[in-house]
C-alpha cells in the first residue's frame, strides 16, 4: 500500500519546481475529500466536476505561493469553499438540474425537527455550519462528514487532539443552539 | 416547551460517494495540461497599471491618514512611503470600480487578474502584496506618474491640500 505522502513533502516539490509530481500527489492526497466537500452543497457529480477543477486550476497556479501559515489542507478547504459558493452564486437561477438527495434525513423521535424535512434540515445545517469560525467548520467537516479520527484530523491540520475535540464539541454545540433556535422560531 | 436533545441523534447522513482513483488522476492531468498549454502573456501596460491603481490608492490613502485639521505640513509623496501595501492594495480591491476597468483589463494578463482575485478572496493579501510578482512597490513609482495621474484624473493638488486643513 502506498504511505500518504507529507503536506510539507508535497510543498516542498513544488517550490523545488517539480510542480507537477507535487500537484498529483496533492489531488491524489485530497481529492476526494474536496470533492464531497463540493457535492455536499452542489449535490450534482457535473456541477462538482465542473467546481473541483476550477479549485484545482487555482491550487496549480498558487501552491508555489502557500506560505505554510496555516495547514495546506486549510487552505484547500477555504479555497473550495470560496470557490463552491461562487459557483452557486453564478448558478442559482439555473433549474432543471437533477440534484442528489438531501445531506441528512430525520430519525422520527424528535418534536422539533419532526416537523421539518430532510431538505430543509440539510439547508440549515449548512446555514449553522456557515456561522462557524473556519476552523470549527473545518473539525466539524473531517469529523461528522468525512469520519476521521482525530489522529488523522491531528496530523491533517497540525492540531492537538485534545484541541479538536474542544473544536468538535463547540462546533456541535452551536449548530444546535442555531438549529434549534430556528425551530423554536418556525413553531 | 421542547426538550433539548442531541439533535444529531435525530439526524441520519448521506454517504457521498467519491469517483474512483483515475477520475482524480484523470482530473490532475487535465489541470496540469491546460495550465501548462495557457500561453504566457506579458502585458505591455503592466506598469501603467500599477501606477494608476498606486497613484489612485495614494491620493485617498493619504487623505483617510492624515487628520482633517492637521495641515499638511511636509510633501504629499513624502507620505506615500509611510503607507502599509497591505492598505493599498485593500484600497484597491475595494475601489477597484474607480479605476478604469478596460485599462486595468487590457494592462493585466488573465493570470495576473486571476492572481489578485485569488489572493484577495482567499484572505491572503497580506501574502501577496510581498510577493514579487504583483507587489505594488511605493519606491517605483515615480513622481511624475502621480502627477500624470493627478492630471488624467483632473485632480489638482491644491484640492488634495486643501483637504487636510
Amino acid at each position: 500500500m502506498k504511505e500518504t505522502p507529507d503536506d510539507q513533502h508535497i510543498i516542498e516539490l513544488f517550490h523545488q519546481g517539480d510542480t507537477d509530481t507535487a500537484f498529483r500527489l496533492l489531488v491524489a492526497k485530497y481529492g476526494d475529500t474536496l470533492y464531497r466537500q463540493i457535492r455536499q452543497i452542489t449535490r450534482n457529480h457535473e456541477h462538482t466536476n465542473d467546481v473541483l477543477q476550477e479549485v484545482l486550476v487555482k491550487v496549480y497556479q498558487n501552491l508555489n505561493k502557500f506560505k505554510g501559515d496555516s495547514a495546506l489542507y486549510t487552505w484547500l478547504y477555504r479555497v473550495t469553499r470560496n470557490e463552491t459558493l461562487n459557483f452557486l452564486d453564478k448558478e442559482k437561477r439555473r433549474t432543471g438540474v437533477d440534484l442528489d438527495e438531501p445531506i441528512l434525513e430525520i430519525i422520527a423521535g424528535h418534536q422539533g425537527l419532526d416537523t421539518m424535512d430532510g431538505e430543509k434540515i440539510s439547508a440549515l445545517l449548512q446555514q449553522a455550519i456557515d456561522q462557524l469560525p473556519e476552523k470549527q467548520a473545518i473539525v466539524f467537516h473531517l469529523k461528522y462528514f468525512e469520519d476521521l479520527k482525530y489522529s488523522d484530523i491531528s496530523r491533517r491540520l497540525n492540531t492537538s487532539e485534545g484541541a479538536l475535540k474542544a473544536s468538535f464539541h463547540h462546533a456541535k454545540e452551536k449548530i444546535q443552539d442555531f438549529i434549534l433556535t430556528r425551530l423554536n422560531h418556525l413553531s | 416547551m421542547e426538550e433539548k436533545k442531541n439533535i444529531f441523534e435525530y439526524l441520519k447522513k448521506r454517504e457521498i460517494e467519491s469517483p474512483s482513483k483515475d477520475f482524480f488522476d484523470n482530473l490532475a492531468d487535465k489541470v496540469i495540461e491546460e495550465s501548462s498549454n495557457a500561453a504566457p502573456v506579458v502585458p505591455i501596460f503592466r506598469k501603467v497599471f500599477y501606477w494608476t491603481a498606486a497613484a489612485a490608492a495614494v491620493i485617498v490613502v493619504v487623505l483617510l491618514l492624515v487628520p482633517k485639521n492637521n495641515p499638511l505640513e511636509t510633501d504629499v509623496l513624502a507620505e506615500l512611503a509611510e503607507i502599509p501595501k497591505d492598505e493599498l492594495l485593500a484600497y484597491v480591491d475595494e475601489n477597484i470600480d474607480e479605476f478604469e476597468t478596460d485599462l486595468i483589463v487590457d494592462a493585466m494578463s488573465e493570470e495576473e487578474l486571476s492572481e489578485i482575485s485569488f489572493a484577495i478572496e482567499n484572505g491572503e493579501v497580506s501574502q501577496e502584496v510581498q510577493s514579487e510578482s504583483t507587489i505594488i512597490e511605493f519606491k517605483d513609482i515615480e513622481r511624475d506618474d502621480i502627477l500624470k495621474y493627478f492630471e488624467s484624473e483632473g485632480i489638482e493638488l491644491d484640492d488634495i491640500e486643501d483637504s487636510f486643513i
